[in-house]
């Protein structure tokens, strides 16, 4: 086993490093950098430009460097010292920015999962046992609908619903006073009932994604034939479905914790926008607008890290589940 | 359900163990009716194999996992399967309910089946011991943990797995397909049934492992005293093992009688097909092997005749096509399901 | 005996003829005929069939044409089509509009002004600024349908411009339903290549593009697509953006098409069928083109169908976003900007309507792709 860890964190390395070098390519792609759109910027609200400033900045983060150096400059700096760089749009370390936004993006984030695997599994379970039933037919809509609707829009309806329904439009992870109060009960239900929209939508694309998923798995194995050897033993169908079916049927489902991050994610991003929520997602957004790009480089890195995390604990949760994977990982 | 199974008092012959009358299954598709078992008819006495032989889609399969009752939901029933429990009450097994308490504790516990595919008979996520032990704790629930192993260790030594101590908690994908067939066999005896059903148990093993297993059924079945109902395409299977002999053939039994009369004085053009059709040691490499002409009709909406009639080289036009051919015995214990039995009946008075 | 035999082969019954048919069809009509008991997928298949028919004839269809607008009618609220004026029965028409002001929120909001008809024209030339050129070729105001001169027809309202909502969902369903086609198309030629390559000749290849795989799936889709289409320069001309997103969307989904095909090519190889034509001497391109990718050539079907809703959304996303197509390019992404201010939605609901269109088309791509999943193992 410690040799399978070992293998996968190998290749998670390779990884992340190949994915760096994505991220800065990226990052470099608008035409001219940074500094030029800093100068523009600059000129443009009226503010006079050092020349001999600009070239010692210019210097300083390597931009008269080729390609591979400056790289490696912004890779040694994320590596060795936690250095992201410097957001030009906000005046302030890449580091900070990132600190002070992490803890909710990830707590939302986990929350959504857990509600995600919580809706979904036992959904995708009763469709496959019920198989054309009107609750199978009922959940599989849903389920359709659910995956057709762009985030986006579902943010803007229940926006409007519930600004329709309660008269506020629950923007934001907390009301307008409760943001600097200390923390009390009254504050954390303020924030759990901002959190119910935020969740919806994230978690809803996905939820029904991996509903589908559980129920076509889950038909799978109710017609492997190990179902029949439970019946011939004289187990109950019940028992079988519950000891081997969801057991077999789950394991795919939960190695997925990679995807559905990367799903979560997706889906944080553009909620947060339209949902004004003091997550990394909005952050990202306007640093893309300014063309802030070592602000919005370093966030696409930390999702992509996050991401080959979530898929190592999979891999390493799959070969836990699964006898058969174990052997293999073991084997290799 | 659970109110109809007391209504009626069956009873069967002597020392039958089982019988079944007149059963018909059909299965649903999607847009037609399979008529997959078309009347069958047999008994079986305490002890005794039979062999039930056909092509694959014959309902041979079906047949058997409706005495069991685990065919899929989308397939019905109907007739009487009668069979006497260890307690020597006799029940009528189509009444039962499939899920239910009386059922599940026949199971495993009186009738127990082995099936064609090891490999996929087991799951693969639990070790070969848990599935076994499985088992007894269904039927014995004061059994202890320990109890348990030391009947399963018990079993796989029985069946021949060498090593039981370390193979009791391996996981099915570490045996090899004839080892899991013994393990399979090992979980189906552990509760000592009276009737095994046996599902083509040979047909996915290699000829040398497949003798082995023959060889251990039949010891095992000298040591438990059990009757089989031994399910198989092969010929060669039957002749080893079964003392008596039920030829299929679209969901109806054909030719039933004692193997000898079966192997050595075949009525039924079927019968005689399928014995001319198997290869012979002695056979010049030249000579071609006997085909069975056409193939065999989809059982959906079939016109009364013989369902052999396309296929058969004593075709009668007007008497094998237009009506229902009802079974003859040729002779004591031997029934033919064929026209040409009607002239010979004839042809004795 | 003899004489009885030769007459066989007419005993056979209709129903055995039916079976022979069933057993002898080519997995194509296997396939077609299994799809057609999918009755939602039938359903879908209509439907997308006919948004991209009007589509293609977008420019006859839509009153407006592309670049019209009407200052003096901001958003205005759906017109309404009237067959009988005070119980007499006119035909289809339109009452003139006018201005009033709202007397609870005091907004200026159009009403109907019954004093004036006018009736709608159908296959009618259309008013000045909505011609349009054939093929680009033959220029033509021939108009589905056309209200008389003076009177004003808003079947789905007007945006903050003037403009006809319902001629904008038309013109901007040739960019939201033709981006994913090209999108797929490219997606698909790169996916096939790469998986192929991979999945054929396994070794140092298979890691290596293995682990370009894993490194684009490790970026959540949307922030990645945000990202480079950030980068695309402002200054582009629309027909350039459009190209550059529609590249942006292939290279990020082919991925998924390539592990497909991989771990199907690693599949396939074993059969012996493919062992056979490589020991008679078949180069590599006949073997992978001639002999492999018709044995799944189903599967990738329903994936690639199954992926058209994912880059339609994208697209409207990024678009909503001001990240993809801006205004005057018309999409369906970009029509939904509006409607990113909640007032906006709580007084002009109708700019909500090209929601429903992106909802549908992607519903109906779904149901498609399900139905063609179910219909590709017709053995099953």
């Amino acid at each position: 086993m410690v040799k399978f860890i070992a293998r996968k964190l190998s290749i998670m390395c390779l990884t992340v490093f190949l994915i760096s070098f994505a991220v800065f390519f990226i990052i470099t792609l608008p035409p001219g950098d940074f500094l030029t759109t800093y100068i523009g910027r600059l000129t443009a609200a009226g503010e006079s430009v050092d020349p001999v400033m600009i070239e010692k900045l210019r210097e300083q983060y390597g931009l008269d460097q080729p390609f591979v150096i400056q790289y490696w400059r912004w890779f040694s700096n994320i590596i060795f010292h936690g250095d992201f760089g410097y957001s030009f749009s906000l005046a302030m370390p890449v580091t900070t920015i990132i600190r002070a936004y992490i803890v909710p993006t990830m707590v939302l984030s986990l929350v959504t999962m857990l509600f995600t695997y919580l809706i979904s599994i036992p959904v995708g379970i009763y469709s496959a046992v019920h198989q054309y039933s009107v609750g199978d037919y009922a959940f599989t809509t849903i389920g359709f609908l659910g995956q057709a609707i762009p985030n986006f829009l579902l943010a803007i309806i229940l926006m409007f619903l519930s600004f329709r329904w309660t008269g506020d439009t629950m923007l934001g992870l907390f009301s307008p006073g409760m943001q600097n109060a200390p923390w009390s009960m009254a504050k954390f239900l303020d924030l759990a009932k901002h959190s119910i929209i935020p969740i919806i939508v994230i978690g809803t694309g996905n939820t029904c994604g991996l509903m589908r998923t559980m129920r076509s798995q889950m038909l799978d194995e109710l017609n492997k034939n190990y179902v029949m050897t439970g019946k011939a033993k004289g187990m109950k169908a019940a028992a079988i479905r519950y000891k081997y079916c969801v057991r077999a049927a789950v394991n795919p489902i939960v190695s997925s914790i990679g995807w559905s991050l990367v799903g979560i994610f997706t889906g944080s991003t553009v909620t947060a926008i339209v949902l004004n929520l003091p997550s990394m997602g909005a952050i990202m957004y306007s640093a893309l607008i300014d063309q802030d790009m070592y602000l919005a480089g370093s966030w696409l890195f930390l999702m992509a890290i996050v991401t080959v995390v979530g898929t190592f604990i999979s891999d390493i949760l799959l070969a836990w589940l699964d006898p058969r994977a174990r052997k293999e990982y073991l084997k290799g | 359900m659970k109110t109809k199974s007391i209504k009626k008092e069956y009873t069967i012959s002597g020392d039958n163990i089982l019988e079944v009358r007149d059963l018909q299954v059909d299965i649903k598709m999607d847009d037609y009716v399979l008529n997959a078992v078309r009347g069958v008819n047999f008994s079986m006495k305490k002890g005794e194999t039979l062999g039930l032989v056909g092509e694959s889609g014959c309902g041979k399969s079906v047949t058997s996992k409706e005495i069991l009752g685990i065919n899929p939901n989308n397939c019905t029933g109907r007739g009487e399967i009668l069979y006497r429990t260890k307690s020597g009450k006799v029940i009528n097994l189509l009444e039962l309910e499939k899920d239910g308490t009386v059922y599940r504790a026949l199971r495993g516990a009186e009738i127990a089946m082995i099936f064609q595919e090891p490999m996929t008979a087991f799951s693969p996520l639990y070790t070969v011991g848990n599935q076994i032990g499985e088992i007894i704790k269904l039927h014995d629930p004061k059994a202890t943990k320990a109890q348990i192993r030391e009947r399963v260790l018990e079993m796989l030594k029985k069946v021949g797995i060498a090593n039981p101590e370390r193979r009791i908690d391996q996981y099915p994908h570490e045996f090899s397909g004839g080892m899991l067939q013994r393990a399979l066999i090992a979980m189906m005896l552990c509760c000592n049934p009276d009737f095994l059903i046996a599902d083509e148990p040979t047909t996915a093993l290699d000829v040398t492992i497949q003798a082995q297993i023959l060889e251990l059924m039949k010891s095992l079945q000298k040591e438990f005293g059990m009757s089989i109902l031994f399910i198989t395409h092969d010929l060669g299977v039957v002749s080893n093992i079964c003392d008596k002999v039920a030829v299929m053939y679209l969901g109806q039994i054909v030719e039933y009688g004692t193997a000898k009369q079966i192997f050595h004085d075949p009525k039924h053009p079927y019968t005689q097909g399928l014995l001319k059709s198997l290869p012979k040691m002695d056979s010049s490499r030249e000579e071609q092997l006997y085909v069975i002409e056409g193939v065999v009709p989809l059982p959906v909406n079939l016109a009364p005749s013989c369902g052999f009639a396309k296929r058969c080289p004593n075709f009668i036009q007007g008497k094998c096509d237009c009506q229902n051919i009802s079974e003859y015995e040729a002779e004591p214990g031997h029934m033919v399901r064929c026209v040409l039995m009607e002239r010979e009946e004839q042809k004795d008075e | 005996m003899e004489k009885v035999r030769t007459n066989k082969k007419d005993t056979r019954t209709k129903q055995e003829k039916k079976n022979d048919k069933y057993y002898y069809a080519s997995q194509w009509s296997l396939i077609g005929r299994k799809f057609k008991k999918h009755k939602l997928a039938m359903v879908s298949t209509y439907i997308l069939l006919f948004f991209y028919i009007v589509t293609i004839f977008g420019n006859f269809v839509a009153p407006q044409g592309t670049e019209q607008y009407d200052g003096r009618y901001v958003n205005c609220a759906p017109t309404k089509v009237h067959m009988f004026h005070e119980g007499k029965f006119v035909g289809p028409f339109v009452y003139g509009l006018k201005m009033e002001r709202n007397p609870e929120t005091y907004m200026l909001m159009f009403a109907e002004n019954e004093e004036e008809i006018y009736r709608i024209r159908f296959f009618a030339q259309g008013e000045e600024g909505s011609e349009y050129k054939i093929l680009g070729l033959i220029p033509c105001n021939l108009h589905l349908f056309v209200p008389e001169e003076g009177g004003k027809l808003f079947l789905f309202g007007t945006d903050n411009m003037g403009r006809d909502l319902f001629s904008r969902v038309i013109h901007g369903a040739k960019i939201s339903l033709f981006i994913p086609i090209v999108g797929m198309l490219l997606t698909l030629i790169l996916g096939l290549f790469m998986g192929s390559l991979a999945g054929y000749f396994g070794g140092w290849i298979d890691t290596v593009i293995q682990r370009l795989v894993e490194v684009v799936r490790s970026f959540p889709q949307v922030p990645l697509w945000m990202a480079l289409s950030a980068a695309i320069p402002k200054t582009l001309k629309p027909a350039q953006v459009f190209m550059l997103m529609t590249l942006i969307l292939s290279l990020i989904s082919w991925p998924d098409l390539s592990r497909v095909v991989r771990s199907k090519f690693i599949s396939v190889k074993k059969e012996d069928y493919i062992m056979a034509a490589q020991i008679s001497g078949a180069s590599v391109a006949s073997v992978i083109i001639r002999h492999m990718i018709p044995s799944f050539i189903s599967y990738i079907i329903v994936n690639m169908t199954m992926a058209i809703p994912n880059l339609i959304i994208g697209e409207t996303t990024l678009s909503f976003l001001g990240l993809g197509l801006r205004s005057p390019a018309t999409s369906w992404g970009v029509l939904l900007q509006e409607t990113n201010k909640l007032e906006t939605i709580m007084f002009y609901g109708w700019k909500l309507i090209p929601m429903l269109f992106v909802f549908l088309t992607v519903l109906a791509f779904n149901f498609m792709g399900d139905g063609l999943r179910d219909a590709a193992d017709p053995y099953k």
